[in-house]
């Protein structure tokens, strides 16, 4: 018997000896098989959704502007102690030779505008000092700077740059928090006049919890009917329910903007009708917001709800009645007990969404109503304060996994399902 | 035509055991039977006792009391007077029911698919209004009261158990929507948790239950209130045969213990034979015949109800002559039956035999008035304790006798001419499907 055959031999005896071996081994087949089915969909979650997240979660930490612009001056920073004292001179010197370096390979804007987020005028402070570049022949960089401007003798200057020239940062997740490193290194608040942001998020969250609750009180009642009316009638109230999925979400809240009008057709309708004689504010404040993005979300709530009250028999409420109930007791201690899964996943998911809201609030809200995208949009395109926009971005995603997993805890995900 | 309803060597209600075994529940049922009346549903319990106290007496004078005497002689507790019910204005799921239900007693509706007994239950537990008629409770009209108010217990056919709750609270929601002081609630659920054998998962939630269980607990919680009527519809038709068979018989237990009326909707008929006082048979919304077991077996109303009930020999044919007991049926121009007259059947109407498969001997050695039928045998089906033959006999296939097993006899073999005999008080004539 030649060696080969006797291995293939061994194979066939382990393979009978250990059914288990066989067992995993199609196990693992199948896993493989499930996995090459998800992977074009994990490549594009991939590639649309974890890595700009990923990119926005290190942008709220990261940032090299400064650092890449003034690369001498950032390494001599970090060894000195900080004030009251002075940096040495040969910081000074590196600082003039790194701002000519910068102007000359097309850096320093960037750092500036950076810069200026810390106190605003530190852009045009290094503008000025550039532009009287290079240093006159003798004279010591220190005298020169100081000559340029009275700030380069302050330490505070000295300080902030220090901070900014830190390739990693704390100060964006601080600031969204209306918070930054004071003087004396400690966190401290900042003044109550540049403090917006603790308060967007307190807004954001009072907004999306209205519209959630007020979507419970409208879409409940609608998903009871949904739910009750034979399949027929059903179907067709659906429909109505449905619909608005088909129109975009701009133009459901421009419709918005032009019937809430302080001369649209509400107003319009409502002096007509003589309940009121002077046109209502209906927009451009909360009204108008809470309006908008529940008439959006309102849908994901009825549905939401439809799809638990459809799977409840109306065995239970029969049975609660014919033991004595009156209907309407029935109804609060038997069926609504039942949907609770219905009203916890609704709330959930009209809630979630409306943290995220943003055109509706900017078309139909006022100065008092801003949510935390629009800041987030705000910091992106106007601002280029891509940091502060990732560290906002980060407390929303944080803020909302929190909220989930109260959820989770409450109502249990798994019973989270739609139509 | 069908006249052969059932399958072979199916074991059911018709032998002699089954009745039997109804005697026996009764005898434990008896045994059973709470000894101290203050404790346990007091006014049910007096009457339950006078009900056992008349059926022992009954047991011991009679040696083999038969199912009907222990009927209860008591008063109605519901009547349906001309009920009609129709849900879209043409056609009549009901049609004139009139039928009561007496105090007590254990009532079953019995019939096909689609024959309106659930319809007819709903209008009885208040969830349907009746299209016409009225329906009385005692002396008093039920029609306008609303389902909550009628204090009728219901067990659903899957129980609707209320899945938020635990068994527990399950069982005390009756008595909470009743605002019952909450130490009283907690001694009745435990009370009877007791009667269904079930203390130890009153925790529980219905879902970690098993299919007897939670109908047991159904059943506890549609009698703890201690309503005077309790509606089942088809409450076993979810579990398997054994189980079925051990939840007859407490549901049995528990209607004897308590004295309770129970109105039982069931499509199964060994259920509604071997567990009811009375039986209603619906079909295509009338009521039948409603009778005991034994009555509706024997001497079945009409042809449905000889063919729905049991095994039946349903030859067809023309009455020709009748008297005040008896009327000849002429199968064919040469052949005739005599068997007891049926209601409704006249010289000259079509008819139809009820005859039972065991009322049929092989010979014919008894006397000259009895019927004689001459068969060829199709098919022999050795039963144990019977041989089952299937003949072809007045031109007709399917006809089922049964002959009883001796182990020395010489076993029919098909192919055979055998000749046929039975009295004429073993058949009847009934009038031909008039529904
Ligand atoms: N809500 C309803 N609307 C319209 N028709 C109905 C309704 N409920 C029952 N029916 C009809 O009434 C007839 C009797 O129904 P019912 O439920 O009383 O029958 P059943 O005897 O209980 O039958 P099963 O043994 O199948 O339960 C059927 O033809 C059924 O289609
Ligand atoms: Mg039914």
């Amino acid at each position: 018997m030649s060696a080969r055959e006797a291995t293939a031999l061994d194979g066939v005896r382990s393979r009978t000896v250990d059914p288990r071996a066989g067992y995993r081994a199609a196990q693992r087949r199948e896993s493989m098989r499930a996995f090459l089915l998800a992977v074009p969909l994990l490549i594009f979650l991939a590639m649309t959704f974890i890595v700009p997240i990923g990119k926005l979660l290190i942008m709220s930490v990261k940032t090299d502007e400064v650092a890449n612009a003034v690369p001498k001056t950032a390494a001599l920073l970090a060894r000195w102690p900080g004030p009251p004292a002075l940096p040495s001179r040969q910081t000074f010197e590196a600082l003039a030779a790194d701002l000519q370096a910068a102007q000359d390979g097309g850096t320093l804007a960037s750092a500036a505008r950076r810069l200026n987020t810390y106190e605003p005028g530190f852009r045009s402070l290094l503008l000025k000092t550039v532009r009287q570049m290079p240093i006159a022949e003798g004279e010591q960089a220190d005298e020169a700077l100081l000559r340029i401007d009275r700030r380069w003798g302050e330490p505070e200057t000295w300080r902030l740059l220090g901070r900014a020239a830190h390739r990693w940062t704390p100060d964006f997740l601080l600031t969204a928090m209306d918070h930054r490193v004071g003087v004396s290194g400690a966190i401290e608040p900042v003044e109550p006049s540049q403090a917006i942001y603790v308060g967007a998020f307190v807004r954001t969250f009072a907004i999306s919890a209205s519209v959630a609750l007020i979507c419970l009180v409208l879409g409940y009642p609608v998903a009871f009917l949904l739910a009750t009316l034979p399949a027929r009638q059903s179907n067709f109230l659906m429909i109505f329910v449905i619909v608005p999925f088909w129109t975009s979400l701009l133009v459901r809240t421009t419709a918005w903007y032009v019937l809430l009008q302080p001369n649209g057709v509400f107003n319009a309708l409502l002096i007509r009708s003589g309940l009121t004689t002077a046109p209502m504010a209906l927009m451009f404040n909360r009204t108008g917001v809470l309006i908008g993005m529940t008439h959006v979300l309102l849908p994901f709530m009825i549905l939401a709800n439809y799809a638990v009250m459809r799977g409840i028999s109306p065995a239970y409420q029969r049975a609660a009645v014919s033991l004595g109930a009156h209907p309407a007791l029935a109804f609060l201690r038997i069926y609504v007990p039942l949907t609770l899964p219905g009203i916890g996943t609704g709330a959930f998911l009209v809630f979630v969404l409306a943290l995220g809201y943003y055109i509706t609030p900017a078309l139909l809200g006022g100065a008092g109503d801003e949510m935390i995208s629009q800041l987030v949009a705000l910091q992106m395109d106007r601002q280029l304060n891509w940091g502060l926009a990732g560290a906002l971005s980060v407390y929303l995603v944080v803020f909302t996994l929190a909220v989930y997993v109260v959820f989770n805890r409450l109502v249990g995900i798994d019973r989270l399902r739609l139509g | 035509m069908a006249w052969v309803r059932h399958g072979r060597c199916q074991p059911n209600f018709r032998s002699q055991g089954r009745f039997d075994e109804c005697n026996r529940t009764a005898r434990i049922a008896l045994a059973l039977s709470p000894r101290d009346p203050s404790h346990v549903w007091p006014g049910r319990v007096r009457s339950a006792l006078r009900r056992a106290a008349r059926l022992q007496a009954s047991l011991m004078a009679g040696g083999q009391a038969s199912v009907d005497q222990r009927l209860p002689a008591s008063k109605p507790l519901v009547t349906f007077s001309n009920i009609d019910k129709t849900y879209d204005g043409e056609t009549f799921v009901t049609r004139n029911l009139n039928f009561t239900i007496q105090e007590g007693e254990f009532l079953s509706l019995l019939g096909p698919s689609g024959s309106g007994k659930t319809t007819t239950l709903m209008m009885l537990a208040g969830f349907e209004a009746p299209s016409g008629g009225t329906v009385y409770l005692g002396q008093s009209r039920l029609n306008e009261t609303p389902p909550h108010r009628r204090n009728i217990g219901m067990v659903f056919q899957n129980y609707a158990l209320f899945p938020n709750m635990t068994v527990a609270e399950n069982i005390a929601f009756p008595l909470s929507v009743r605002r019952v002081p909450k130490s009283e609630q907690r001694s009745r659920v435990e009370r009877a948790l007791g009667m269904i054998e079930l203390v130890h998962v009153a925790g529980r939630r219905p879902a970690q239950l098993s299919g007897g269980q939670q109908q047991r607990v159904a059943l506890a919680r549609a009698l703890v209130f201690e309503p005077k009527l309790v509606l089942m519809d088809e409450p076993l038709g979810a579990l398997d045969k054994n189980l079925r068979e051990t939840m007859q018989y407490e549901i049995k237990r528990i209607h004897e213990r308590l004295g309770v009326t129970v109105v039982y909707v069931t499509h199964d008929q060994s259920e509604a034979l071997t567990m009811s006082d009375r039986v209603a048979v619906f079909h295509h919304g009338r009521i039948q015949q409603i009778a005991t077991p034994k009555i509706l077996y024997e001497d079945p109303a009409n042809a449905f109800v000889a063919n729905f009930i049991g095994e039946n020999n349903g030859l067809p044919g023309t009455v020709t002559a009748r008297d005040a007991r008896f009327a000849t049926l002429a199968l064919t121009p040469e052949l005739s039956i005599r068997g007891r007259a049926g209601e409704g059947v006249a010289i000259g109407t079509a008819a139809t035999l009820a005859l039972r498969p065991e009322n049929v001997s092989l010979d014919d050695e008894t006397g000259g008035e009895n019927n004689h039928l001459r068969g060829s045998i199709d098919e022999v089906i050795y039963c144990g304790d019977h041989w089952r033959l299937h003949l072809t006999a007045a031109d007709r296939a399917g006809f089922v006798i049964k002959v009883p097993n001796k182990t020395a006899m010489a076993p029919p073999q098909p192919g055979m001419v055998a000749t046929m005999s039975w009295s004429p008080d073993d058949c009847k004539i009934v009038a031909a499907d008039g529904a």
